[in-house]
């Protein structure tokens, strides 16, 4: 009897453990599955009512029922956990599934900065010149006649000054002369040897000035004078110098240079620099058709030493300047100087550079 | 300078080549502009014969021409108004292409005629503009003779950019000499003159000048030679000219032009009977003396010039231009021949006052050899005997006013070891010796390793060691020295760079990538603008104005970078880019000097300008007009880049200046004493206007030199690192405020209270409208408070907030929002 009636409430264990396995698993909804959880196994669920009744069992079929009872809890929590977590990943799948979006709309705009072409090369050369141990300088746009031409040797009214077409600003300076814009940034040469003395070496960037306006020329334009004042310093260190840098700064090694002699008058000897340039290229090439001239340079003149607070019998220098705005056309194939200077956006996105030198 | 290779081997025996002799020429300083082959695409035309012409059957102004050519006669049909019988003309035959429309000549038919070739305009063979008919060719000229060889187009032309200390250079001869020199050949020797026997001249010269001004003119000779043609020069000569640009004029005219050229030796030649009285005086002119040119213009002189007078006042500009009156012309029979050395100094000073560029100033400012006074009057003597003279002329002696021997050769003492302790190449004295003796020096034996140089006549720019040293290196070859890396010294500098340019090279990479365009603009603006950025009372320096801007419109120096950025906001608006914006960093100018209290003459500017819309139209974010806070932005993040603290940039509204306006632009300052150090503001609108560009744009602008000096020597460890275990809490206040009233005083009425506890004070949201009372807006400030030590309890946060919140409600005047 007791063996029957035993199997009789095992069986019928069973019978209300499946049906209740098939509520669980038709839950479809997690706050369903939560309502059955509480219907079965909360503080008055039917499980947990059952539980309760065992006190009224006798002792021995209190711990058969007991144990039986507690397994079928376990099956339960096991079906719901399982379902609950199957429930929520099928929620995640379905949000997830709602939030795909378009990936081919752009992102938010923002606006594309540049670094002017003339910036950059400046940069560059700067950096070479910094590694080289040069320090770096500079002089004023507005000048007076001694700054400009005096004291660089330029004797009065000799044609050497008309070859460099200034303009004259309406001020004078204390000789009643007329001061003017600097064609030249040589013109800050002896300002910067009466601060710093020799030995010196100097890079001077900065805007110089000429009464000229083409497709090569430009009224204003940049250049990057560069002198070493030292004992025992030749034409072979301005050649070695000059070579170093410019084959850094085009990134071509045994740049097609060649060294001409030329006439300054703060300069003797005096050269100018060219290299090589194909026409049909558009690029520096050895086997170029044409010279191009990127620099005037020589061994500073004694005149100039001397104005300098330097004396020349004591030591020797070089001095050079370049056209920043030549060298950039050069470097980077710009064909005309004229919107160098125009602010064009559109043509400032074409040739200038990106904030950190990345891209085009 | 302008030169043919044939003019250059009347002078240089050489074989070299072309290519040899212009590498060359540029090798020794003589730099090559340019060789022009004159011949090119003339190769096939020659000279023909019109034998006879007859009407055109079909057209009245066609003309059917029998032309004799080396081949027999053909038959051509012409337009050209001057096809006459034995007219020569320049022949193109079928196959042959013609230059001027660069297409290939056929044989065929006009208007039913055969015509079997093609009788040419000058115009067509690209050898002229004119066009008035065929060209006419000399009489003389040989039928099947090729044209180029006629025209003398068969020697290239070379454009040489001469270097202003060259004077000698100016000269063909010259050029040989110094290609000799440099190993290119021998220089010809000078061809003995056969000047006949004469007479004294009857023509006296004077030179006039005070002792002072006896340099005006050491030296004057003239000739004169009667008895001569002035007629047409023969063809090699008037080739020549024509060569190297200049117009054939009269035989007279051209000799000296041709010596000018070939000899660098000015000359002029006054027509003897237009002359007054029997004496020529030389003398300073008085200001305000008149005087009409060879070119036909009246010149009101300065005193100080050197003129030239006959009895009736002036008659040339010594050394720069010949006079009206006393020119020569096609009918001139007795000639004064002059050649005189003058002051390149009052050349220059002359000829730049008076703005006249004639081939005589260029050489005489630039120094002609004196030696060549007297012998250049001898070779012209010699050159109008021969092609203007016959068995009736007559030459008188020279007339020599001055001393021959005025100019007395410069020695230098010439240290040979200078070539290798400044040249950088190593020579032995012999080599030195022979490089300079090349050019014309003559040298003492060294002692002691150092000569004495005695420099030729022609080589006036030599004065220094130095200058014998360039010499020296120029014949080698510049390419022959040996590069070496410089030592670079180690210099005791304070400071390796400027302030400024760190600083620009960082705000420079920052704006770029905040999207802003870096510029550059002309340093000079146009004046009318520039008075608009100046801030109210003060005017434009007229010292920075322009005396000869190249544009009326860049007439003064610049006294605002934005000038610039405005300039290319408004072209940019031309092209239809209407967004964007720019930023560059420049000198912008106060003065031409600097002044007694020290202010500079410029200072670095860094300016900004923002146009438009803040970006393209997107479909997730909303452009909107630019505004204060974008300019304020910029500059903002700019300051704390360079390292500037917020707190202490201390802005004042700026209401007067007159570029911006006046509600929405303030002024940030370091120090209340001090100018400002930045402005951000949005453009007046009137500004705008007169700049014909559209509103909104936005600028700021910052003065680089205004800030701290960067220290020389800055310690680069960072403070320690302190981890805060405790959470900061935030608490939000809302305070009511007047409208007019500015947010930063509340904000200031906080911060002032330095409370210790509170790490930052931000305003998150400014509100207006219901229920606020008209002229209201509430302000919400978040503070955050950062516990230190210990974790705050609620009634210590409300403790701390509301004494903040009491204090500036106290200060200010707003009131708590309930």
């Amino acid at each position: 009897m007791m063996n029957n009636g035993a199997t009789t409430d095992a069986a019928v264990l069973k019978d209300s453990t499946d049906s209740w396995l098939d509520e669980v698993a038709a839950c479809s909804q997690l706050e369903q599955l939560e309502q059955l959880r509480v219907d079965l196994l909360g503080r008055k669920g039917r499980l947990t009512e059952q539980l309760k009744s065992l006190s009224t069992l006798p002792i021995d079929e209190r711990r058969e029922r007991g144990a039986a009872l507690n397994q079928q809890r376990e099956r339960l929590e096991v079906a719901i956990a399982s379902r609950k977590q199957a429930l929520q990943n099928a929620a995640l799948a379905e949000r997830l599934t709602n939030e795909s979006i378009d990936l081919t709309l752009s992102p938010q705009p923002e606006r594309q900065g540049r670094v002017h072409p003339i910036s950059q090369t400046t940069a560059e050369l700067l950096t070479i010149f910094r590694g080289l141990g040069f320090a770096i300088g500079e002089g004023s746009d507005v000048v007076d006649d001694w700054d400009n031409f005096g004291s660089l040797n330029f004797q009065p009214h000799h044609p050497a000054r008309e070859s460099q077409d200034s303009f004259f600003l309406q001020g004078r300076d204390a000789n009643g002369l007329p001061t003017l814009l600097r064609t030249q940034t040589s013109s800050a040469q002896i300002k910067l040897m009466r601060q710093f003395g020799a030995p010196l070496a100097m890079v001077v960037p900065g805007k110089v000035y000429r009464q000229d306006s083409d497709a090569t020329h430009s009224p204003m334009f940049h250049q990057l004078e560069g002198f070493v004042i030292d004992r025992g310093i030749s034409f072979a260190h301005l050649k070695g110098c000059l070579q170093a840098v410019l084959t850094r700064f085009f990134g071509i090694p045994d740049l097609p240079m060649r060294f001409r002699p030329h006439y300054f008058p703060f300069t003797e000897p005096s050269a100018e620099v060219d290299i090589a340039w194909s026409r049909s290229k558009g690029r520096i090439d050895r086997d170029g058709d044409k010279w191009l001239e990127i620099l005037g340079a020589g061994m500073i003149h004694p005149t100039v030493l001397r104005n300098g607070g330097i004396d020349p019998n004591e030591y020797q220098g070089f001095a050079f300047g370049m056209g920043l705005d030549r060298l950039t056309m050069l470097k980077y194939g710009i064909k005309d100087l004229r919107p160098f200077f125009e602010g064009d956006l559109r043509w400032l996105g074409h040739y200038g550079f990106s904030p950190f030198g990345g891209g085009s | 300078m302008k030169l043919t290779l044939n003019w250059l081997k009347d002078h240089l025996a050489t074989t070299a080549s072309l290519q040899e002799i212009t590498e060359a020429l540029t090798n020794i300083g003589h730099e090559v502009d340019g060789v022009v082959d004159r011949a090119v695409g003339l190769a096939d035309f020659t000279v023909a014969r019109i034998v006879k012409t007859m009407p055109h059957p079909n057209a009245d102004r066609l003309k059917v021409c029998v032309v004799e050519t080396a081949n027999g006669n053909r038959q051509i049909v012409c337009g050209a108004p001057n096809a006459r019988e034995g007219l020569m003309v320049a022949l193109a035959l079928p196959g042959h292409v013609i230059p001027a429309t660069g297409k290939k000549l056929t044989e065929g038919k006009i208007r039913d005629v055969v015509s079997e070739g093609m009788l040419c305009s000058a115009r067509e063979l690209g050898l002229g503009a004119e066009d008035a008919g065929i060209m006419e060719l000399p009489s003389d000229a040989v039928i099947g003779q090729k044209l180029v060889e006629l025209l003398g187009l068969d020697d290239p032309l070379i454009d040489l950019d001469l270097t202003p200390n060259r004077a000698d250079c100016f000269g063909v001869r010259g050029l040989a000499r110094d290609l000799a020199a440099a190993g290119l050949g021998t220089l010809r020797p000078e061809q003995p003159l056969s000047l006949p026997p004469a007479a004294p001249c009857p023509i006296a010269v004077r030179l006039d000048f005070s002792v002072e001004a006896a340099d005006a003119c050491p030296l004057f000779t003239a000739r004169l030679i009667r008895g001569v043609r002035n007629g047409a020069s023969p063809d090699w000569l008037q080739q020549r000219l024509l060569a190297v640009g200049i117009n054939p004029h009269s035989v007279l005219v051209d000799i000296t032009n041709y010596l000018n050229l070939d000899r660098c030796r000015p000359l002029h030649v006054f027509d003897a009977d237009r002359l007054a009285g029997q004496q020529l005086t030389l003398r300073l002119a008085a200001e305000g003396e008149s005087f009409r040119g060879l070119n036909e213009k009246d010149y009101r002189l300065k005193a100080g010039m050197t003129v030239i007078c006959d009895d009736s006042g002036v008659i040339s500009l010594a050394g720069v231009m010949g006079g009206e009156g006393s020119s020569c012309s096609a009918t001139t029979t007795n000639v004064l021949l002059e050649s005189a050395w003058f002051d390149p100094v009052r050349i220059a000073k002359a000829g730049r006052a008076l703005d006249i560029r004639s081939d005589a100033r260029q050489r005489f400012e630039r120094g002609v050899d004196p030696a060549s006074t007297l012998t250049g009057l001898d070779l012209a003597t010699q050159m109008i005997l021969t092609l203007a003279g016959d068995d009736q002329t007559t030459v008188s002696e020279a007339v020599v006013a001055g001393k021959l021997d005025f100019h007395s050769p410069r020695q230098i003492d010439f240290d040979y070891g200078l070539v290798s302790r400044l040249g950088g190449i190593d020579l032995t004295p012999e080599q030195i010796g022979q490089h300079l003796s090349a050019i014309g020096c003559s040298l003492t034996p060294a002692k002691n390793g150092v000569a004495t140089v005695t420099v030729p006549s022609w080589r006036h720019d030599l004065a220094i060691p130095e200058d014998l040293v360039e010499e020296v290196l120029r014949l080698v070859g510049y390419g022959q020295v040996p590069a070496a890396l410089p030592p670079v010294p180690v210099m005791k500098m304070a400071k390796r760079q400027p302030d400024w340019l760190a600083r620009a090279e960082t705000a420079r990479r920052l704006l770029a990538s905040r999207g802003l365009v870096e510029a550059m603009s002309f340093s000079f603006v146009d004046a009318a603008v520039a008075e608009r950025f100046l801030p109210a009372g003060r005017a434009l320096n007229d010292d920075l104005r322009l005396t000869n801007p190249i544009a009326h419109d860049l007439n003064c120096m610049r006294p605002n970078v934005l000038i610039g950025l405005l300039q290319a906001a408004s072209r940019n608006q031309s092209y239809g880019v209407t967004d964007g914006g720019w930023f560059e960093v420049a000198p912008i100018y106060h003065a031409t000097s600097v002044k007694p209290d020290g202010s500079p003459i410029q200072e670095m500017q860094l300016a900004g300008l923002r146009m438009g819309q803040t970006h393209q139209r997107h479909w997730a974010s909303k452009p909107r007009p630019v505004d204060f806070y974008d300019a304020k932005g910029d500059l903002l993040a700019i300051a704390a880049e360079l390292g500037l603290k917020p707190s202490a940039l201390k802005l004042q509204p700026l209401t007067d200046h007159p570029a911006y306006h006046p509600g929405q632009a303030a002024a940030f300052y370091l120090s209340p004493h001090k100018p400002p150090v930045a402005v951000a503001g949005v453009l007046h609108p009137r500004l705008l206007q007169s700049l014909d560009l559209p509103e909104p744009m936005v600028a700021f602008e910052l003065f680089l030199d205004r800030l701290p000096p960067i220290a020389a020597a800055q310690d680069p460890r960072k403070s320690d690192y302190q981890i805060n275990p405790l959470q900061p809490v935030v608490r939000d206040i809302a305070l009511i405020m007047p409208e007019g009233q500015a947010v930063g005083e509340v904000l200031k009425a906080l911060e002032d209270q330095r409370e210790p506890l509170v790490s930052t004070i931000e305003v998150f949201d400014v509100y207006r409208g219901a229920p606020l009372a008209a002229g209201e807006k509430s302000v919400a400030i978040s503070l955050t408070l950062q516990p230190q030590g210990e974790a705050l309890q609620d009634e210590q946060i409300q403790g701390i907030v509301t004494k903040l919140t009491n204090q500036a409600c106290r200060q200010t005047g707003a009131k708590l929002r309930a």
